[in-house]
């Protein structure tokens, strides 16, 4: 079943398969997914090549030192490239060793005050250094647990949602189904089973509303490339109501929608016709209801 | 080739069904905190990663720091991962296009760092030449899927580049190219069909 509405969504598909809709366009989208099979059906279609996209990006070799940093600094087995500051701190360290390098102010008796000082302040430094090498960290891993949850959700979201429209949307056919064969106002249409297929048997009903069923059993599995086509029998010649597939019983439940243009009751038939319908029939007619 | 053979293609990569299994070994190795996990893992993947963060930040050093960040999070999160779900390669590659686009977007509040449309589409035809240096053997639906693009007229594939490698929204391809949204819609969504039929037949 579609939207009525389909049309002014015409498009939006390809856009929400590729991630191209901002949230709002995004979220009338979804509920526009949930009425309409058509959308459903494209997105379905189309969702395995927006995300075969990653993989259309050439591979390239990456250098051989990156490797070295990503193992290094992922597992943490060596030198931790947390502490970024390292290397500044040594070259402090060996320049304030350096005795060519004395500050004038410092008298000689207090050199040795002066060390000690020095070294419970590159103590503290190194303390903490190390310190938000860790806090660093512990806010990189959060971040990231963060992003991987928001990604899988993302995926998870597109992939509900896609499946969810589709249930919806059965739910909605069948309601309607309900309605209509629950109306007080259903009218019927009986097709009997041609010679090709004497079991086949199948009924049309439709509302006031012009709202119509067509329910069949017994039908003959289709030989492959071939395919039901359901026709509005009119003075004039036959109109093509609607193409239709038993399942593996042999049953069908579908929705046929009626142009204004068709008047009801109408005889109504099914020929097989080749995969994807034709204009007028061709093939051996399987059922016939005839209207007195 | 059969739908179904592409999606289980694109999600794989190039690797096989044995790949697969061992990927799967190998992620659960990586869950228990074993080191050469991820060395077997980045061994495997990196070349995918790599090609896909230098395709969106087309710069070296802004490629290696999302590599960095992509298999740290593999580290980190191993353990979260569901390999019922999606595919090993599938899963690096998604995590690689979230952080590429974020880097993206941090750099281009600095000025004059963010190439031009025209500049990026000079640079972004795929290079085969550069698979063949590298020895990388690809995947059927991958090559075909790269030469298809290839073959998109320049705005169908220009829209579907932006929106896939910068992760913008149709408004944003439409200032970027210049172009009404009402045409960028018709050219994304002409242009994956394309790409769906050169790929499915």
């Amino acid at each position: 079943m579609s939207d009525p509405q389909h049309e002014q969504y015409e498009g939006l598909a390809a856009l929400y398969a590729m991630g191209a809709l901002n949230a709002r366009e995004r979220t009338v989208f979804e509920s526009h997914l949930e009425i309409c099979r058509t959308c459903v059906d494209e997105v379905t279609a189309l969702l395995p090549v927006s995300h075969g996209l990653a993989h259309a990006a050439p591979p390239v070799e990456p250098p051989e030192a990156l490797r070295v940093r990503v193992l290094q600094s992922v597992t943490g087995e060596t030198e931790s490239p947390l502490v970024p500051n390292r290397e500044t701190m040594d070259d402090m360290l060996t320049a304030v060793e350096e005795p060519e390098a004395p500050t004038v102010h410092v008298e000689e008796p207090a050199r040795s005050g002066a060390g000690t000082l020095f070294w419970l302040a590159a103590t503290l430094l190194l303390a903490a250094a190390g310190a938000i090498g860790w806090y660093v960290a512990e806010l990189d891993r959060r971040v990231t647990d963060l992003r991987a949850t928001v990604d899988a959700a993302n995926a998870l979201t597109v992939r509900a949602n896609t499946s969810l429209a589709q249930a919806r949307t059965q739910a909605n056919e069948r309601n309607v189904v309900l309605n209509i064969l629950a109306g007080a106002d259903v009218e019927r249409l009986e097709l009997d089973g041609q010679p090709i297929a004497p079991r086949a048997r199948a009924r049309v009903l439709w509302d006031s509303d012009r709202r119509m069923v067509f329910l069949a059993s017994d039908v003959p599995a289709l030989a492959a490339g071939d395919v039901y086509q359901l026709w509005f029998v009119l003075p004039d010649g036959p109109a093509s109501a609607a193409l239709v597939e038993p399942d593996a019983a042999g049953s069908v439940t579908t929705l046929v929608e009626v142009p204004d243009t068709i008047p009801l009751p109408v005889t109504m038939a099914v020929t097989v016709e080749p995969d994807g319908g034709m204009p007028a029939p061709t093939g051996d007619i399987y059922l016939l209801g005839q209207v007195n | 080739m059969l739908l179904g053979a592409l999606i289980d293609d694109a999600g794989n990569g190039a690797s096989s069904p044995a790949e697969r299994v061992r990927d799967r070994e190998t992620m659960q190795r990586l869950a228990e905190g074993d080191a050469s996990a991820l060395a077997a893992i980045f061994d495997r993947h990196a070349r995918a990663v790599f090609g896909l963060a230098l395709r969106v930040l087309e710069d070296q050093g802004d490629a290696e720091d999302v590599v960095e960040a992509v298999f740290a999070q593999a580290w980190s999160q191993a353990r979260r991962y569901d390999a019922d779900r999606d595919p090993v390669s599938a899963w690096l590659l998604t995590i690689t296009r979230s952080r590429a686009i974020d880097r993206l977007r941090t750099r281009q509040t600095r000025p004059n760092t963010a190439p031009t449309a025209t500049e990026r589409a000079l640079v972004e035809l795929p290079d085969t030449a550069l698979a063949v240096d590298h020895l990388v053997v690809l995947a059927e639906s991958a090559t075909r899927l790269r030469q298809a693009l290839t073959t998109l007229p320049y705005l169908q594939r220009m829209a579907i580049e932006l929106a896939y490698c910068e992760g913008l929204t149709q408004t944003e391809i439409a200032a970027r190219l210049e172009q009404p949204p009402g045409t960028i819609k018709t050219r994304i969504r002409t242009g994956l069909h394309r790409l769906r039929e050169t790929l499915t037949e």
